[in-house]
């Protein structure tokens, strides 16, 4: 028996993708010994070499992963059916989704049309990503939900760490609040930075408190609204913000990208990680999840994939509630300020919250997940929704805007129907 | 002035922004070829000064839609206009913002219309040693008029960087005269680098492949290889090196001046503006000597292929 990984072995531009394959891939090799296990690169250009296809014809290849993010399995799947005379070979198909799912929605309906009658899983990252894949699948059963790994041994607890790590930024005790990851507009950079100052002007935070905002900015803006940013824009947005508040600007210190060495010293030298992310694929959080396992309490929006880091049995995350009333996500900003009084209590209890959050999200975990959900028997997949048909028609009608009104800058009904399980 | 600067960046709004306006047609079609024979160095970028080449404005009265233009124009672009409007034209509201550089281009009746600007790197605690040189520009022969070419080498000479990437894209000489077009100052510009470095060099014809390898280093030196700036004198890739975390190979510090006003461009770069007495010098010696052309209507490439320009240039230089 041999099991088909199928990723690129290129690096991708998403860099926290680089990461989840990297730690999904040390999952199934814990899984599996190293002869079981079949490398198959999927480049970037979608082409596969032929006597890789030739060997996933096998028959003794049971099982065929892709755990890549792009490119979409689609032109692999063509592929190996012509090579088969125009019929996909009878294994297992597993797919761990991604948060761009919509944006491929084309290519999930040809490759749902072609795995019919095969035996399928889709695997998410988030619940929330789950019950949003689920709409698109008549039999929701097929799709599951294992949370994206943490290697231990590049995130955990220590406490020498966060005094070097504090000395090194002059820091005693202040409470150190702390962002990573893309500085995007669906990331809500600049309403973090305000929130920040209201919390500090109405107390409900020390007054010497930090917010450190650390990653790279994009240009991204609200791609289906077609709001894309010019080269240098959202730093200057972000930049005004910081200005705009003489009195606490030095409170907020903003850094490039870090390498996952330095990212680890930071967040043991923080207190609190805090996003107000409402991106429209947030499927998981890289970052969260693994400044978590340093034992860090985080404020959240409960938007898609954030909701699922808050684990009943440990209690050291604080979501914070959004709505898509307006047919735009708002934050509840008066909870929001609550959350900053409440979560600043209790910051004492890093290395139990480690401990918790790496046996929750760490690859050992993960990888008992995996293995479950792989043993599980399915009925064999065979069609797609409604609502997949209905985002298909509104996709080959408008592109990546099938979610903007017609004659508004928002956001249509169709993306309050679809993404309404997201601020649920 | 300045005041009035900092009020305008306050209460700007980004749809205000000239670069914000979506696809432009050009004005004359040759502009539009240079400006994509540059680019991405041409390329555009939000900030509230309203970064623009004159050429990209349709007239007077478009341009007077925008109370201040930071003018990205290097030499020749700068000539051009000052010659056509050696006074402010009474059709023009906007206030211009010029590139250090070319302080002395401005003719004097414009004094109270101009500020300055120049890149300012920021000092903080990653301004550390680097083993990677960036070097970015085009070996093409119209952007060295002077000797900056022999300059640039000698100093890259001194370098002790291990790695070295250069974004370098094979281009036409448009400026040029048409049998300069296809010269071969490109090939003589990678011989030179590879004299230099040998093998420790790649050299990218392309943003993205350039981009994707400049990813992993997140500290390193740049050098812009156009110093004369004749065509362009705020240069994208300037604005990209620094934003990716670069920092120049040899920054001339500026004195800290309190009352310029500063404006952060990236982590590692700011845009200081600030006021000068006009001296006109260089304008002048251009104005005289050549008010026997037909101002109003030459365009660039005439003053870039003009012999008088090239000798006064050359008289400046030295």
């Amino acid at each position: 028996m041999k099991i088909a990984l199928i990723y690129s072995f290129d690096d991708s531009d998403w860099f926290s993708c680089n990461i989840i394959l990297k730690n999904l891939i040390k999952s199934y090799q814990t899984i599996y010994d190293q002869d079981s296990l079949l490398h198959i690169n999927y480049d970037y250009q979608g082409e596969v070499e032929s006597r890789d296809l030739v060997s996933l014809r096998d028959k003794e290849v049971t099982k065929i992963i892709f755990v890549d993010h792009k490119p979409s399995p689609l032109r692999l799947i063509k592929q190996l059916s012509e090579l088969n005379d125009g019929e996909l070979p009878n294994k297992e198909y597993i797919f761990h989704v991604y948060g761009d799912f919509p944006l491929y929605i084309r290519d999930w309906r040809s490759i749902a049309n072609r795995t019919k009658d095969r035996s399928v899983k889709f695997i998410c990252a988030s619940k929330k990503q789950q019950k949003f894949v689920q709409q698109f699948y008549q039999q929701k059963d097929l799709v599951f939900y294992s949370p994206f790994p943490v290697d231990k041994k590049e995130f955990f607890w220590d406490s020498n760490l966060r005094q070097k790590t504090r000395s090194q930024f002059n820091l005693t005790d202040e409470i150190v609040f702390i962002y990573t990851g893309r500085l995007s507009q669906q990331k809500r950079i600049t309403d973090l930075i305000d929130n920040f100052y209201v919390a500090l002007e109405k107390k409900n935070i020390p007054k010497n408190s930090k917010l450190f905002i650390v990653g790279e900015f994009d240009n991204l803006g609200v791609p289906y609204l077609g709001l894309g940013h010019i080269n240098n824009e959202y730093f200057r947005s972000v930049d005004k913000t910081i200005q705009s508040h003489v009195q606490f600007k030095k409170n907020i210190i903003l850094m490039p990208s870090q390498p996952h060495e330095k990212l680890n010293a930071l967040y043991n030298m923080a207190d609190i990680y805090v996003s107000l992310s409402t991106y429209h694929d947030e499927d998981f959080g890289m970052s969260v999840a693994e400044s978590l396992c340093t034992g860090i309490k985080a404020l959240l929006t409960n938007w898609a994939g954030f909701s699922s880091f808050q684990l009943a049995n440990i209690g050291a995350v604080s979501l914070v509630p959004v709505d898509l009333d307006q047919r735009w996500p708002r934050i509840n900003e008066q909870v929001l300020q609550k959350e900053f009084q409440q979560i600043i209590s209790d910051l004492n209890r890093r290395a139990d919250y480690a401990l918790g959050h790496i046996e929750f999200f760490g690859i050992e975990a993960n990888s008992k997940r995996i293995k479950e959900i792989l043993g599980k028997e399915v009925p064999d997949f065979s069609s797609c929704s409604e609502t997949m048909v209905e985002l298909l028609a509104e996709n080959l009608a408008n592109g990546y805007h099938m979610f903007k009104d017609d004659t508004d800058l928002k956001f249509n009904d169709l993306y309050n129907k679809v993404y309404n399980v997201y601020a649920e | 002035m300045l005041n009035k600067l900092e009020s305008h960046f306050q209460e700007f709004h980004p749809n205000n922004c000239f670069y914000k306006k979506g696809y432009r047609k050009f004005k004359l079609q040759e502009f539009e070829e240079i400006y994509w024979n540059y680019h991405p160095f041409t390329e555009k970028y939000f900030f509230e000064g309203n970064p623009a080449y004159l050429d990209e404005f349709q007239s007077l009265y478009d341009m007077s839609r925008y109370p201040w233009i930071m003018v990205r124009d290097g030499f020749i672009g700068l000539l051009t206009f000052f010659l056509k409007y050696p006074k402010p034209p009474q059709d023009l509201l906007s206030n211009l913002i010029i590139h250090e550089q070319f302080s002395s281009l401005v003719p004097r009746y414009w004094e109270g219309r101009i500020l300055f600007y120049r890149l300012k790197e920021i000092e903080n605690s990653n301004d550390q040693k680097s083993e990677t040189l960036v070097l970015h520009g085009m070996g093409i022969e119209e952007l060295y008029w002077g000797d900056s070419f022999g300059q640039t080498l000698e100093l890259l000479k001194k370098s002790q960087a291990q790695n070295i990437l250069a974004f370098c894209p094979t281009r036409p000489s448009f400026l040029s005269s048409p049998k300069e077009k296809f010269s071969q100052f490109h090939l003589k510009l990678s011989q030179s680098l590879f004299n230099i470095y040998g093998d420790k060099i790649q050299i990218f014809e392309n943003m993205g492949d350039f981009q994707l390898s400049l990813k992993p280093f997140k500290n390193f030196r740049f050098i812009n290889l156009d110093q004369e700036k004749i065509f362009n004198a705020d240069n994208y890739m300037d604005h990209f090196c620094y934003a990716q975390g670069g920092r120049e190979l040899e920054y001339n510090k500026k004195n800290d001046e309190e009352q310029n006003f500063k404006v952060r461009c990236s982590l590692n770069h700011e845009i200081e503006f600030f006021q000068k007495d006009l001296d006109s010098k260089e304008f002048f010696k251009y104005f005289l000597a050549l008010n026997h052309l037909d101002q109003t209507n030459l365009t660039m490439i005439d003053y870039f292929r003009n012999a008088e320009v090239k000798k006064i240039y050359h008289s400046q230089s030295k």
